[in-house]
Parts: C-alpha cells; structure tokens; sequence
C-alpha cells in the first residue's frame, strides 16, 4: 500500500463515520408524548386542540395545544416560526423538536393534510 | 376509450416491439431498420397521447378523472397548460415524452452502438410506461362533470410552466449515460462510449441544474414551500444524481484526456441513473408520506417501481462484476498537487456529499426497517454539507492555478498571493459585518479566494472565445452560489410586526403601513400596503387569502429587490376583532345599574348543591326590565372544584352579556362584568407581517445563471 492510498482512505473514512455520527444525532424518532418529556429531540403527532393556538406577540411565537391519538395525552406547543397556511385544517399535525420546561418547542411543524400535490377526491 | 388512452395502448405495444427488436439486433443487425422504425412509431402515439391530454385540458372534458381533479374552465391558458404534468399521472406521461423525443437524438449520437443504447435506453421507458398504465391520466369518472376542481394556487404561478418540464428533462437525459456506460460494458467495448455520453452529461446537468435551481427561484417567491431549499425528500431526489453528475463530468474530462478513471466513469453514469430511479421510488411511492411537506399519495406503483429498481441494480452490479476485474485501466502517476489530483479530490468530495445527502433523505426508511421509523433534522444536511462545501471550494480556489501534472510551487505561491490577499481583507471585511461562526469564515476565505483566481482565469481565457471559458464560469457561479447560500441563510434576520390598520410603524429603516385588504380575482385576495423608503412611498400588495381548493391559509410576499438585500414582506396572518366594551358592576341587594336599555336589579342570592361531590352552585337573581317586558336571569358559578365555572346570561337585545364575576360575602354585594358588542362600529383589523432581510440573496441567482451558462457553454464545446 502506497502512503497516498492509505491518507485518502483515511479522508474518506473519517467523512463517513462523521456523516455516520451526524445522522445518529440528527434522528427524531416518532414517540408519545410521554417519551417525549424525557427529553431529546423527536417528532410527536397529535391533533390541534381546536381554539387553543394564539399567537404570541412577546416572544414572536406560534402557541397550541396537541392531543395524542388515544386522545388522553395532551402538550403545549411553542413553535418559533410562522404558523403553516393549512394549519386549522390539518388532520394531524407532526412537531419536531425539544421537551423544556413544561412545554415542546417545536423548531419544525410539518402538516398533514388530505394532501397537497394529490387532493383529488373522487365525487361519490 | 378515450383516444389518449388508445393511443397509449399503441405507444406500449411498439414500445415492446422496439425493445424486442432492438434486442434481436444486439446480435444481428438486420433488424435494426425495424427496431427504429417502432421506436419512430412509439414517439409519435406517445406524442398523440400528449396531445390528447392537453386538448381534454383545453377543451375542460371533465369527463376525465384527471382533468376534472386538476383544472377548471376559468383558468388561464398558460395554467391549463401546466395542468398537464400538476398531478403523478400527467407527469409520467411528460417524462415519457420527452423519453422519446430524447431517444431520437440519441439513436442519431449512439451511431453504430444503436442497438445496445437504444435496447436499455427503451428498457428504461418501459419502465415509465408501465406506470402509466397502472395509472393512466384518461382514466373516465363514473359521471361526467361540468366544472372541475381547479388547480392547487400554489402551482398557479408561470414558474409552474417551466419548472417540471426542465426536472423531467434532466431525469430522461440522465438515462443516456446510463444506457451507453451499459452498452459499453456488455459490448465490452470502452472506446467510445464516454465521448458520446459527455454532452449528455452535460445537458443533464444543465437541465436538471436548471429544474433545481428554478424551483428554488419560484419557492422564493411564493410561501409554502418553506424558503428556496428546504431539503426536502423531494428536493433532495433531484439534488443527489444532480451532485453525481458533477463528479461524472468531471471524471469523463480525465478519461477524454488521459485515458483514466474508466472504471469509475461507469460506475458514475449508472449510479446517477439508479439515483434517479431510487428517488422516484421514495417520493412517488408514498414511503416517505410521514416525513415530507410535498407527500405525494401511494398511488399503488410500489410493486412496479421496487421491480424495476431491483432490475435495473441486478444488471448493472451483474455487468459491472463481470467486466470490471478484466477492464484494463491506464495507470497515470502524477504529483499531488496537479490539476489531474484535484479533479480526483473534487470527484471524491462530491460522491460523499451525494451519499450523505442521501443517506439523511432515505433514514426514515432505514430507520423503519431497522427500529422505530426516524426522520432526520434539517441541521443535518447543514452539519454534512459545511465541511465538505469548505474543502471542495478549497479545490476550486487552487485548481485553475495547478498545472496538469506536476505543479511548480515557487511559482504558484506568486499566482496565488494576490487573491490570497483580497480575499483575506474581504473575510476580515465580514467579520467585522457580523460573521463571527469560524467554519462560516472558512468557507466564505475560501470561496472568495476561488471566486478571485477564477475570475483572473476567465479573463485570461475570454480572448480565445466564450466557449473556452466554459469551466471558469461555471466555478465562478459555484463560487457566487455559496456566497449567496452563505449570506442569505446564515445572516438572515427577521421580525414579526403586528401592523394595526392606519398604523404606520418603522422596521429597520423602512415604514409600513396596513391600508386594508383588497378583493381580486378569484378570490386571491391581496393586502394593501404602504411601504415607505428614504421618503418616498409606495402600495405594494403582497397577497393573503384562503383557498377552497386546498383549505389552507395561502401567502405570497412582497419582495423588495436590493444588490446588497432583500427585503420580504410576507403576511401571516389577518385578525379581525369586533370591538366590545367590558364594564364592571358592583351591586348589593336592591340596587340596580342601566344598560342597553335594560334596568338591571340585584335581587338575591341563589344557592344549592351541585349534583357532583362537594359543589356549590352559587347564582345572582336578576330583574331585567325595559318599558314594556320584565324578566329574570340568574348567572352562576359553580364553585368548589378547582376552579369556578363560570355560566354567563344574554339580554334580550342578543349583544349584551352579564357575567357574575365574584361573590363578596361580607358586605353581601356582587361584582358583575357586563360585556358589550359595540353595534356599527368597524372591528378593528390587524396585520400579521413578518419583515426579513436577507442579505446577498442576489448573488445566489446571479452565481446560478452563471452555473447554467457555463454548462451550456459545455455543451457546445463537446458538440462541436
């Protein structure tokens, strides 16, 4: 082995267990809102709360309340964003973010909707 | 059954036959002729098909399932027209298209390899073909019906008309190294095939470069898409095979020249093609339907799109394995530092970047076969994308100095002392602006360092033609791009203003002003503002109103184009509160107050239990009287648990509530609250903007104008 091979595989390796290491770090599970208050950060899914999100001017952030599928969790949410164009008419809604203080701050809110490329509902 | 749908029957059947023969021919070529001749026949019934479509769009035949689900009949032609591909089935056909038409020139530049290119080439449109058929766009309605259900207003936009086509365009031109990498290595012949696919590379990675980098354009533009990259599983399906194209091209330079990197040009056209395929596979197949804003629905293609994949991998690893071990390769020894190396550095550098890009867009499925199905943050791309943006800049800063083989360092430090120097001051520049992240100022020294020695290099260049400096202008755009990627999205600041109507308000050094919301045409309805800037003031109408088609709240700013910044006015949201006046009341027995009208009496108190253990109910007994009624009202609470329940009553006059707010025992009063609707008085309305700045975003266009001029430029050296 030429020394010139055994430097660009080390190159080469030490992008890919960082790549490697990154992805490890930057996964967001999907958990229950139980999980997810011990911490991390992850993805929850819920339904709004209907009348719950207000926006607050103070601290420039988007407020609501999701509840769990089984319908007995329920978490506040503060998203630090703008709040999506379908959000009242989303099905469910996905936050991706940390457990701090009482309440999930979202950085990412991804919206469930019927769809928004394939909204094509056959008339019965 | 519909034309449309006959001739894409026909489109199937010479689709086949052509493959068929053009199969025999691999063998033998007296059916070529014949093989060419059903290719012919199957580009002009798939154009029939096309044609057919569009014509059911502009004609609005809702008797169409497709038609009615993505069009109406008060749409603008131009719209209508890009109805066409808004949908999966519409854009397979599209692609299918401009297979076709594509494999025309192709069977022209494959020469006398035309039997094995064009056999894999039509392998690969049987395979769009068959997703067609699964999901045809002329599938009928049970019933026909009079008006369709429009198209989604976020595709409602003119980039709508080119981008798509460009994306598609790019993803058929990318079969083309893939089908000649493929004849070549079953002919087992390596002579010719990458001279013949190098401006096909290059053309992929114009016009697919050109579909990315104009769907960012128009992202810009219009909210909803999250900014102009969001890497976004679809997003990203597009990017990876861009990014291996890259290396590809500059891989086939080292082969044209020397002879070298044979084995890894094959590899490279095969791969960017399998990504393509791959990438299909995770948008359009609904796998990735949890984790992407675009979602597009299982349309029931798994099946055939998994089938296909696996084939496409099993014969090209089947060939690869068999010829790769006899594959003569010239060996070069060179310096390390030459412009040879660097190209081999650019080319690793790149093919990380494609795989970790893709390693982060096909985690949720790893991960859901693995454990739990994750998503990854988008700070993942960042952390992967920054190290490696920073070393291939690094690679371009030095390359157009390096001579090919061996360089002479004495004489490149005086070439580089110069731009080292500028770009030095100019980094120094920035971080007294404001960059202070250590890895952001690497990558901005050596991108500006890059963005100088190229430039030099282009000047040099310019009096030997244009078309020679197709390289350098292409760096030079890399160059500006990251610049702009850099600047705009990690120094971009913005606020959120509550803008009351009437109120004018300063942001940084510009005011607004909320005018009031302006109806339009289909009830797109705009915001009306006034935008006040070194004294001179304007209306600008950045647009905000709910769509029925997609029932989602739609926004489209107003973007004040600058050469040093933005600015972008983007409405959130518009709140409309009904004025209202609450008074408070404190009344002991006896004593009454007036409103509305109404002479209001405290009566007495009202107490039982409530049914549930411990409660009390406590009410206020109310005479409500005016000139000729008498009622009364008891508002209560019920009081005991954690907190009170408040349980108001309305007056007669429907405006008017009243509120039994406390109860003070000792002095034996109430305190009420009497909440009133304010009757003809204008609610109040206002604004939610948010106002960003976002610096050097012009150099992002700029840098990807000059990317596509450059690879066109390409084009026309390798051609001619």
């Amino acid at each position: 082995m030429k020394p010139k091979y055994i430097i660009a595989a080390i190159v080469v390796i030490v992008f890919l267990v960082f790549g490697a290491f990154s992805l490890k770090k930057s996964l967001t599970p999907y958990v229950s809102f139980a999980q997810a208050q011990k911490g991390g950060t992850v993805q929850i899914i819920g339904k709004l709360v209907s009348g719950t999100d207000y926006y607050d001017t103070q601290t420039q952030k988007l407020a609501f309340t999701l509840i769990d599928d089984q319908g007995h969790g329920q978490m506040k949410i503060l998203y630090n964003g703008v709040k999506p164009g379908n959000f009242e008419q989303a099905t469910e809604i996905v936050a991706i973010g940390k457990y701090q203080n009482g309440t999930f701050e979202a950085d990412q809110l991804l919206v469930k909707c019927p769809s928004k490329y394939q909204g094509l509902e056959q008339p019965k | 059954m519909l034309l449309g749908q006959a001739t894409l029957y026909l489109t199937t059947v010479f689709t086949l036959l052509a493959l068929a023969l053009y199969g025999a021919s691999l063998k033998n070529n007296r059916l070529l002729k014949l093989a060419r001749f059903s290719f012919w026949l199957a580009t002009f019934f798939c154009a029939i098909s096309s044609f057919a479509l569009l014509y059911a769009f502009l004609t609005h035949d809702f008797r169409i399932s497709y038609v009615f689900g993505y069009s109406s009949s008060d749409l603008p032609l131009f719209y209508l027209i890009s109805s066409f591909w808004a949908g999966q089935e519409g854009s397979f056909l599209l692609w299918l298209l401009i297979g076709f038409l594509l494999g025309l020139f192709v069977i022209k530049s494959a020469k006398e390899e035309q039997a094995p290119v064009l056999f894999y080439f039509t392998l690969v449109q049987v395979f769009i073909l068959f997703m067609l058929l699964k999901k045809s766009p002329f599938e009928l309605l049970p019933q026909a019906q009079t008006e369709g259900r429009g198209l989604n207003p976020l595709l409602q936009d003119p980039w709508m008309v080119v981008h798509p086509p460009l994306v598609f365009l790019g993803y058929a031109a990318l079969t083309v190294p893939f089908a000649f990498a493929i004849a070549a290595l079953q002919k087992n012949n390596f002579d010719t095939w990458y001279k013949r696919a190098f401006p096909w590379v290059s053309f992929s990675i114009l016009s697919l470069g050109a579909g990315i980098f104009v769907g960012g354009f128009w992202a810009y533009k219009v909210l909803g898409w999250g900014g102009y990259w969001g890497w976004d599983p679809v997003e990203n399906a597009s990017l990876i095979p861009w990014l291996t194209s890259l290396a590809l091209v500059h891989g086939l330079i080292l082969e044209k020249v020397q002879g070298s990197l044979r084995k890894t040009n094959l590899f490279l056209a095969i791969i960017s093609f399998l990504l393509v395929v791959y990438g299909t596979f995770l948008t359009r197949s609904g796998v990735l339907a949890d984790f992407s804003v675009h979602s597009f629905a299982d349309l029931g293609i798994n099946a055939y799109l998994i089938f296909f994949m696996l084939l496409f991998l099993a014969v090209s690893i089947g060939l690869m394995l068999g010829r790769f071990p006899a594959l003569k390769v010239q060996k070069t020894s060179t310096d390390p530092i030459s412009q040879q190396k660097f190209i081999i550095y650019v080319i690793w550098g790149l093919a990380i970047l494609s795989f970790l890009v893709l390693l982060g867009t096909s985690a949720p499925l790893i991960t859901k076969i693995l454990t739990q199905p994750s998503n990854v943050a988008i700070s993942y791309y960042v952390k992967i994308s920054l190290p490696l943006a920073v070393l291939l800049v690094l690679f371009l800063s030095f390359s157009p100095l390096l001579d090919w083989q061996k360089t002479d360092l004495t004489v490149l430090r005086k070439k580089v002392l110069l731009p080292f120097i500028i770009a030095l001051a100019l980094t120094l520049l920035s971080y007294l602006w404001g960059v202070k992240n250590l890895s952001h100022l690497l990558l901005l020294f050596f991108t500006l360092w890059a963005l100088l020695s190229n430039l030099v290099r282009f000047f040099r260049k310019l009096p030997e033609g244009l078309v020679q400096t197709a390289g350098f202008m292409t760096h030079l755009g890399f160059a500006l791009l990251v610049i702009g990627i850099l600047f705009s999205s990690g120094y971009s600041r913005s606020q959120r203003v509550a803008l009351e109507k009437g109120k004018p308000q300063t942001i940084e050094k510009f005011q607004l002003t909320y005018q009031g919301e302006i109806p339009e045409q289909n009830k797109q309805n705009s915001v009306s503002l006034l935008f006040a800037e070194n004294g001179k003031s304007r209306e600008v109408r950045p647009k905000l109103y709910f769509s029925d088609y997609t029932q989602e709240q739609m926004r489209k700013p107003y973007i004040r184009r600058g050469f040093t910044f933005d600015l972008y006015l983007a409405p959130l949201e518009l709140r409309k509160i009904a004025s209202h006046s609450d008074s408070a009341v404190i009344l002991g027995k006896g004593e009454s107050f007036e409103i509305s009208g109404y002479k209001v009496t405290f009566v007495d108190y009202e107490m039982e239990p409530h049914t549930e253990g411990g409660q009390m109910k406590i009410g206020a007994k109310l005479s409500v009287s005016s000139n000729d009624s008498s009622l009364t009202l008891v508002p209560y609470q019920i009081v005991g648990g954690e907190e009170p329940e408040f349980h108001d009553v309305t007056l007669p006059d429907g405006q008017t509530k009243i509120i039994l707010e406390k109860i003070i025992a000792d002095s034996r009063q109430i305190g009420l609250i009497v909440h009133t609707e304010a009757q003809g008085a204008e609610p109040t309305e206002t604004l939610l903007i948010e106002v960003s700045h976002k610096p050097l975003i012009n150099l992002l266009w700029l840098g990807g104008v000059l990317v596509m001029l450059g690879s066109l430029l390409s084009i026309k050296r390798r051609v001619s």
